[in-house]
């Protein structure tokens, strides 16, 4: 194996059928990254999308790239690949996946592991430096994430780092996670794929290191981005109130940089520690920038907060760890750890309401942060949210309506008392029952399709115009993320991209900081051109510029998730340096390519490379589709935009002042730019031949040839 | 107490090497002090805060603020070794984040628990990895630093061994052991301030107000 | 040194086509020589910003009188300072209250640092302790400047009429500093009694605007003035939970008084009310927003992570 910088440089293998463990040089994958993109060539190239999810021969791949655990900013994640169970054509999907398993994979000495097979028993993989193997996990098989991770440090020792699946993954939930216990955790169904295969869990433990080409370089870029570019999570650039050094601050007083004077982690062991001011140049209070409880919750969390947590090699600490002791009261776990999802949603499956429990305001607080418990316990997946509307959209039906559902038996064995109560043990029951299968509800968590169909509701169903129970933007199963009404049309054409939410933040750290609209359009247009940057419900029709970079916002990503860095905070677009004019750096994540690999790396290198990842998801969704669907024309099967987008907001027209609705012409319109970007087939939305041979795929556009899919292209056309 | 024993930043440093690396958990620390070390006396007293004396100030360690981030690992390997790592960094926060020996870390209850904090070398006057080295490698440099001789090292673990908070590491790749040689690297990338290092000027500065208030 | 600490009021940016080491030095350098900050050292606390934070949650009663003394006027911000969250740690939490009180069972950190016996083999006994760079005697007028800096750097801005209170020829000495190259960095604003001195390099402008607002202590024109000025730059309507944030900590019975005493007087006739989508109050300027786009960017979509 040659010697490299960056790149641990091989990958483990694991049969879990047959027990081999083998290691491969990974040196043939580095043009695609890592993580995602060398995941993508290997999923093609040896698990057809024609296997089925569950095959014994489908696979299960974790990927962490050359910046993981290089000392690099924000770099300390992992991302794996698999295939769905539950998004429409059963294509290919990652899970996402932070903590500090990542890093320890690479100090293992492994840029990824490629799993297949299916075990006889219940194992868990034990990975130490050069010594890997399959362990007994019947021990653990049954047990919640949390039970499960600990019983692997105990058996292998406090080094270890080690991730669990929980019930809901062992019963082949589709809605599942693999989870660490301070709430990291990757989803889409990884739990299920996990859990076909018998394999609980992982135990990592690296005493190694990665070689790192320019350390000095590294420490200096290091430097500069936590001193010059770095704002708060998100990257917002402006402080959530007025600080003395700042000249802006948001309005409302609520974004991701929200620690302030006043606001305290009062449950610290050695009493309140006030988050106070940070200025944007002092490295050392950096991690006091996030406060993302008080972002949630406001005041009420500031009780409960013992201190931020978040991922390995980050400064910005997302995650709050609390200590939420009116849990006790109903004989639940207080102490949790997260960020997103799993805190904001719990309140959904209560239609009457929560109540105060210690402080005035904190009723939201407490049954979030026990669904969040519980969900992680459980290992179930929420799709951002939908598993909360799903459930929201049936609990609160009268009895006579939700039983054409669901039994009458079904619908009254629900402690419904619990419900009406707003007692935190409602929640963990219906969560449950999700994990184990447990009765007709818990098809919600086989998919909002899946739900659908067993249920009986049209396609029109995901037409509607509430956005309380139906946020999916187009009909593949999962909901907007961070789509048009927080980025116009470039937040609509990035959802249309991948097989579950998009998980692309490079528009909402924009839209969301609460800069000034003027100060951050001069940032974006210098960056990426005139016209691109709307502001806040005020839009205007699309245009070039627009198209471009919704497509840079999705190569992007996918080279985050290769590398690997955290796209809720890279690329460095925004600074809070008044001096730098709030202008950020999008250069350095390829300076720091440079640094840690040796190798010369640009940033318009990168986007190809992103770009390269692009062509392959679109390539295998198009030989999904026509597997699965019966078609493999993108444009109509899975770009498809729901109704509601354009219908919204009757009493205003779309690009009026005051809404966020889009039209249904100019949206087409931003499909074809979309496309001409990407080198897709207008007709289609499949990359042509002359795209994917551009990209080094020509092996892709053969098959797609010889499937017919180009044939199809041409049938459309015409 | 006298003002004399703290005149000069020399010999406020000397007061403090006698309880470098333990906790300030039993004493009393006056507001000015605690100013300083930019911690509360309730933190003192729940032994959240702990000193080190080092020739360049005061390391006050803040178990409060860790945040678990794991740069204090990456910035001293950088600087140290060259290369990224956490096992032989010469401060060590990922074996504590889940059990940390003494009862703290993630998985050290039935329920989470979220202390866990950074540890690093105390610069022992009686070295315990010195004294157990059989190649007398470890040694006292011209800063006044005890440091690994890398010629003489055999990586035989020793040092590990002997140190009661095991600090000393044999790195695997290069087979010589590591050890902290107070660089500060650490401090200066810690983005919580968990990690600080306080001038000795304004250490003794506080102890002289100290003394007036008295 | 890779590690350079950035302190608050650096107004220069690491240009990554310089060596990032060297350009701290410089920064370092720069600072010492303009006093902004004397205690420089790549390790030191950052005192400033403590002090800021301390002092604004405080409402600092910090009269500078340790200035007229000679007293280092960052050692008596510190001073004060601990003094301040001392007392407001007593305020915040009685039981630590008490244990920070001299306690006959707890022995005081210096005393019983006195009373241990010398350590043996001190591993830096021959090695001297590093102490700070002895810098340059200041002009009166440069002190001075040290002082409003000091204040900047606490988040406070300075009315002339304190400074006149301070120092007797304070006028002679503020007519100085323009010409002073250390001191291009004191910088003025009109307020509605008097006019404030603060340091750019220690406060941004709209801060010292906002800070300008509060000491002129006109609750209806601070309401006004702040927002006109949201809705003009940002665009954004400001919600009257806006005033009881930092830095502005006003009492909920205190801003409705302010909102209908502003209602009668027509000065104010471009301020309106509106309640967004989830029940909460802002205020706006039509002479900036139109009713209908400022309700719209107030009401708060399906939040999503």
């Amino acid at each position: 194996m040659a010697e490299s910088y960056g790149w641990a440089g091989k990958i483990l293998r694991v049969n879990l059928t047959t027990g081999e463990i083998t290691t491969q040089d990974d040196e043939k994958y580095h043009k695609y990254i890592g993580g995602m993109g060398m995941a993508y060539r290997i999923m093609y190239e040896e698990a057809p999308m024609e296997l089925d999810p569950y095959d014994e021969k489908a696979l299960v791949i974790f990927g962490v790239g050359p910046l993981t655990g290089a000392g690099v900013p924000c770099s300390g994640r992992m991302n794996v690949t698999f295939r769905s169970t539950w998004s429409k054509g059963h294509s290919i999907i990652d899970a996402h996946m932070g903590g500090h398993i990542g890093s320890m994979l690479k100090y293992a000495g492994y840029d990824g592991i490629v799993v297949s097979g299916i075990s006889e028993k219940p194992v868990y993989l034990r990975i130490e430096d050069g010594n890997v193997s399959l362990e007994d996990a019947s021990e653990i098989w049954g047990k919640g994430t949390f039970a499960a991770n600990k019983w692997m440090v105990e058996q292998n020792g406090r080094e270890f780092e080690t991730a669990s699946i929980g019930p809901a993954g062992e019963n082949l939930v589709d809605y599942s996670t693999l989870n660490t216990s301070f709430g990291n955790s990757g989803g889409a169904g990884l739990g299920a794929a996990m859990g076909n295969k018998k394999l609980k869990g992982l135990a990592i433990r690296g005493t190694g290191s990665v070689k790192v080409a320019d350390p000095k370089k590294v420490l200096e870029l290091s430097n500069y981005m936590m001193g010059n570019l770095i704002g708060g999570n998100n990257n917002h650039n402006v402080p959530a109130q007025p600080q003395s050094w700042a000249e802006y601050s948001a309005t409302s007083g609520k974004n991701r940089w929200s620690g302030a004077p006043g606001r305290m982690w009062k449950k610290a062991p050695g009493g309140p520690v006030d988050t106070g001011e940070q200025p944007y140049n002092d490295i050392n209070k950096v991690a006091l920038r996030c406060f993302k409880g008080y972002f949630d919750f406001g005041a009420p969390a500031a009780e409960y907060t013992v201190k931020n947590g978040g991922c390995s090699s980050c400064p910005i600490r997302c995650y709050t760890e609390y200590d939420v002791d009116p849990l006790a009261d109903y004989d639940l776990p207080t102490h949790n750890s997260n960020t997103c999802m799993p805190v904001l949603y719990g309140t959904r499956v209560y239609p009457d309401g929560v109540h105060d429990f210690k402080y005035e305001g904190d009723g939201t607080m407490v049954i979030n942060l026990a669904w969040s418990h519980a969900v992680d316990d459980m290992g179930l997946w929420d799709n951002y949210g939908n598993l909360n509307r799903d459930l929201l959209w049936i609990l609160r039906m009268p009895r006579e309506e939700a039983t054409k559902y669901i039994s009458e038996a079904e619908y009254d064995s629900l402690p419904w008392e619990w419900e009406k109560a707003g007692d935190p043990r409602w929640e963990v029951e219906l969560i449950r029952r999700m994990a184990y299968g447990e009765g007709d509800l818990s098809v919600i968590a086989k998919g909002t399709l899946a739900m659908m169909e067993k249920f009986g509701l049209p396609k029109s169903w995901l037409d509607r115009d509430d956005g309380a129970t139906n946020s999916n933007l187009i009909y593949n199963g999962f909901p907007n993320h961070h789509g048009p009404a927080e980025a116009w049309q470039v937040g609509m054409l990035y959802n249309l991209v991948y097989n579950r939410d998009c998980m692309i933040h490079e528009i909402v750290c924009e839209t969301g900081s609460g800069a000034p609209y003027e100060v951050t359009k001069k940032v974006m247009e210098d960056f990426f051109g005139e016209g691109c940057y709307d502001k806040a419900k005020a839009y205007t029709p699309i245009n070039e510029n627009k198209a471009k970079l919704a497509a840079y916002c999705v190569n992007d990503k996918n080279f985050h998730d290769s590398a690997t860095l955290c796209n809720w905070m890279w690329p460095m677009t925004q600074s809070p340096s008044k001096e730098r004019d709030y202008h950020g750096d999008l250069d350095l994540q390829a300076d720091f390519m440079t640094a840690v690999t040796g190798e010369t790396y640009t940033q318009a290198g990168l986007q190809e490379d992103g770009a390269r990842i692009t062509q392959m998801l679109r390539a295998m969704t198009a030989i999904s589709f026509q597997q699965n669907c019966g078609s493999a024309n993108l444009r109509q099967e899975h770009d498809a935009i729901c109704d509601w987008v354009f219908d919204k907001d009757p009493d205003f027209k779309a690009f009026e002042e005051g809404t966020t609705k889009l039209d249904r012409a100019d949206m087409e319109k931003a499909k074809d730019l979309f496309y001409d970007v990407f080198g897709w087939d207008r007709t289609t939305g499949v990359p042509t031949r002359e795209t994917l041979e551009k990209y080094d795929l020509a092996d892709m556009a053969d098959d797609l040839e010889k499937r017919g899919i180009y044939a199809q292209n041409t049938a459309a056309a015409e | 107490m006298a003002k004399t024993d703290f005149l000069t930043a020399d010999m406020t440093r000397r007061q403090f090497m006698k309880i470098s690396g333990k906790s300030l958990a039993g004493l009393t620390l006056s507001a000015s002090m605690l100013s300083l070390f930019g911690c509360s006396q309730q933190q003192v007293d729940s032994g959240a805060v702990a000193t080190w004396a080092l020739p360049q100030g005061l390391l006050v360690v803040n178990a409060d603020l860790c945040t678990g981030c794991q740069r204090c690992e990456i910035n001293c390997t950088l600087t140290n070794d060259g290369v990224c790592s956490s096992y032989i960094s010469r401060v060590k926060i990922q074996r504590r984040l889940n059990l940390d020996g003494a009862g703290n870390g993630l998985l050290s209850g039935t329920d989470n628990c979220f202390v866990y904090f950074p540890d690093t070398c105390r610069q022992c006057e009686d070295p315990a990895c010195g004294n157990a080295c059989p190649q007398k490698a470890i040694t006292t440099d011209d800063r006044g630093i005890r440091v690994v001789d890398t010629d003489k090292c055999i990586g035989c673990g020793a040092c590990h061994d002997a140190c009661p908070w095991h600090m000393p590491t044999v790195n695997p790749e290069t087979g010589k052991s590591s050890k902290c040689i107070a660089c500060g690297a650490c401090v200066a990338g810690c983005p919580s301030g968990a990690l600080s290092i306080v001038d000795w000027d304004a250490v003794t500065s506080a102890a002289q107000a100290a003394y007036l208030d008295l | 040194m890779l590690f350079g600490r950035r302190k608050p009021g650096y107004t220069t940016t690491v240009d990554g086509s310089v060596d990032p080491e060297q350009a701290v030095l410089e920064l370092q350098k720069a600072e010492l020589a303009a006093k902004k900050k004397p205690k420089a050292e790549v390790f030191d606390i950052d005192a400033a910003s403590e002090t800021a934070r301390r002092l604004k949650e405080t409402g600092s009663t910090f009269d500078g009188s340790a200035a007229k003394t000679g007293e280092d006027v960052i050692a008596a911000v510190e001073r004060e300072t601990a003094e301040l969250a001392a007392k407001q740690a007593a305020e915040a939490a009685p039981e630590a209250a008490e244990a920070a009180q001299p306690d006959a069972a707890k022995p005081e950190l210096l005393d019983f640092l006195a009373g241990e016996p010398e350590a043996e083999n001190d591993p830096f006994a021959d090695r001297p302790t590093k102490t700070a760079p002895e810098l340059p005697e200041l002009t009166p007028a440069q002190e001075l400047a040290g002082y409003i800096r000091a204040r900047s750097a606490a988040a406070l801005i300075t009315p002339h009429a304190l400074l006149l209170e301070e120092v007797e020829n304070a006028d002679e000495l503020l007519a100085q500093m323009p010409a002073d190259p250390q001191c291009t960095d004191i910088v003025t604003r009109a307020g509605a009694k008097d006019t404030y001195y603060y340091s750019n390099a220690n406060m941004s402008d709209n801060y010292a605007m906002i800070a300008q607002l509060i000491e002129d202590k006109d609750l209806c024109v601070m309401f006004a003035e702040m927002v006109r000025f949201n809705a003009r730059i940002y665009p954004s309507a400001t919600p009257l939970k806006y005033f009881q944030r930092s830095p502005y900590g006003l009492a909920p019975e205190v801003i409705e008084q302010t909102w209908k005493a502003m209602q009668e007087n027509p000065e104010y006739a471009d301020i309106e009310e509106l309640t967004n989508n989830q029940n909460e109050r802002f205020l706006f300027s039509t002479k900036h927003l139109t009713r209908r786009y400022a309700k719209a960017i107030s009401d708060v979509d399906d939040f999503c992570d």
